[in-house]
């Protein structure tokens, strides 16, 4: 039997996997890769999504924010979709993955 | 204050009369006939401070999500109309002081949020726009405004390289290269109101460092690689720095006197070239930033992006050669670029709802 705690920690996994489509048009990354998603988690089936942007005079954040909403909207069994736009802490080059820094050939 | 449901949708068409007017006007002033244009004098502000400054304006209201910040495209979308409508020039004079000085403070907000130079740089550009709109609320001949209408623009585009520069390390010598280069814009904005040739010289060297910079280090001899809309947008900004070269050294060994040939040149490298190469490059995502519209890249975006460069490059040709139709054909081969880019963003502006739709029906 799968019970309700299970089932959030999927959602979660999922919800990752679905912020991975998410493209930063300008880097051609993804948003989980540049850093900008601070935190998912799943009550009861309810997505709440903390990210941010690279700086807070940036105006993609809600084009970030919508595109993510459509990603997670897409997963099976979600209930509400909440995402934060959030500049707390703010965003430093340090969060960007591995993958990212291969990519851009970070120098840092 | 919320003008997200009314205000925003009169901004963006002030703004877009802003465009449409001032490249009208463009073309009259070259000599062609396009009807009838008002303000035949207001070219550069209706377009530098105008239309630029509302979309800027707009970008940073939009990012900030602070209703105050809002005051800034508006009060700007309102010269517009005042310098359209052949006010008194102080009237749209006085709203341009008051967005500059407001962008301004938007910058030092967003320094409070983010302790970094590229809003320090930004914050230099907003300097240049206020310098720029004083120097025209005290009826200045506006070649003495171009360095710091420029300069606004320049430092704008700059700080926003710096900021995704911080993606693939800056260093020490960096900062200091680009805050040095931001203090000689601004030098040379404000020298210029009063001498404009040194003032040019000095804004020209300012161009020549910033230019060099971004052609070295920025993001975009990365991304270039990365197929569809990233390596759009990294040619069009590689392309436009290359312009910014062009006119540093243009403005070094010629400076800025109206009257003779390479003005046009020495001007329009600088906001065609280099801006309009940028506003092309950036359309694809901050038109979905301001409006919510997605816009789907197509191979289309090249053709208008090409036709600006190409017809920039006969027109600098006429220009610098005394080749009087080489300039008026370059000029309109110019405007044609930038209405063709704004029926192919209309065209895919469409494209992405017809998409969305036909997704949202299927069973």
């Amino acid at each position: 039997m799968v019970d309700a705690n299970d089932t959030d920690i999927a959602l979660a996994d999922q919800a990752w996997s679905a912020l991975d489509s998410v493209i930063d048009p300008e880097l051609g990354l993804p948003i989980t890769d540049l850093g900008l998603v601070y935190e998912v988690s799943v009550t009861d089936g309810d997505l709440h999504v903390e990210m941010t942007t690279t700086t807070p005079i940036c105006p993609l954040g809600e084009y970030l924010t919508g595109q993510a909403k459509t990603a997670l909207a897409g997963i099976d069994g979600v209930g509400n979709v909440e995402i934060m736009l959030t500049q707390e802490p703010p965003w430093t080059p340090d969060r960007l993955s591995e993958r990212a820094r291969r990519q851009l050939g970070h120098l840092g | 204050m919320n003008l997200r449901g009314v205000g925003r949708p009169a901004i963006g068409a002030a703004a877009a009369a802003g465009l449409v007017f001032g490249v009208l006007i463009g073309l009259t002033r070259m000599g062609w006939s396009v009807g009838n244009p008002p303000a035949l004098g207001s070219h550069g502000p209706l377009l530098a401070l105008g239309f630029l400054g509302t979309v800027i304006g707009m970008e940073r209201a939009v990012a900030l999500r602070r209703g105050w910040v809002w005051v800034v495209p508006a009060v700007a979308a309102g010269a517009i109309v005042g310098l359209l409508s052949e006010l008194p020039r102080w009237a749209p004079a006085v709203l341009l002081t008051i967005g500059g000085v407001g962008l301004v403070g938007v910058f030092v907000v967003a320094h409070r949020l983010q302790a970094e130079l590229h809003i320090t740089i930004m914050g230099a550009g907003a300097a240049c726009w206020t310098i720029g709109a004083a120097g025209l609320l005290a009826t200045l001949e506006i070649h003495r405004l171009v360095p710091a209408m420029s300069g606004f623009l320049v430092l704008t585009i700059l700080g926003e390289r710096l900021e995704l520069a911080r993606l693939i390390g800056v260093s020490r010598a960096s900062r200091l290269w680009l805050l040095a280069t931001s203090v000689i814009v601004v030098s040379g904005a404000a020298v210029s109101l009063w001498f404009v040739r040194p003032g040019a010289a000095i804004s020209g060297a300012g161009f020549l460092a910033a230019a060099g910079w971004l052609a070295r280090k920025d993001v975009a001899r990365r991304t270039v690689k990365v197929a569809g809309v990233t390596r759009f947008m990294a040619v069009a900004l590689l392309l436009g720095y290359g312009w910014l070269l062009v006119a540093g050294t243009i403005w070094v060994t010629r400076g800025l006197t109206p009257g003779v040939l390479s003005y046009d040149a020495a001007v329009h490298v600088v906001f065609l070239g280099f801006v309009f190469s940028m506003v092309f490059a950036h359309a694809p995502i901050i038109v979905p930033a301001l409006t919510g519209r997605a816009v789907p890249y197509h191979r289309g975006f090249w053709t208008p992006l090409v036709l600006l460069h190409a017809t920039l490059a006969l027109r600098v040709v006429g220009d610098l050669s005394a080749w009087t139709d080489g300039r008026r054909w370059g000029g309109m081969g110019n405007a044609i670029a930038i209405a063709l880019f704004a029926v192919v963003l209309v065209f895919s502006v469409a494209r992405g709802a017809r998409r969305w739709a036909s997704r949202a029906s299927t069973p």
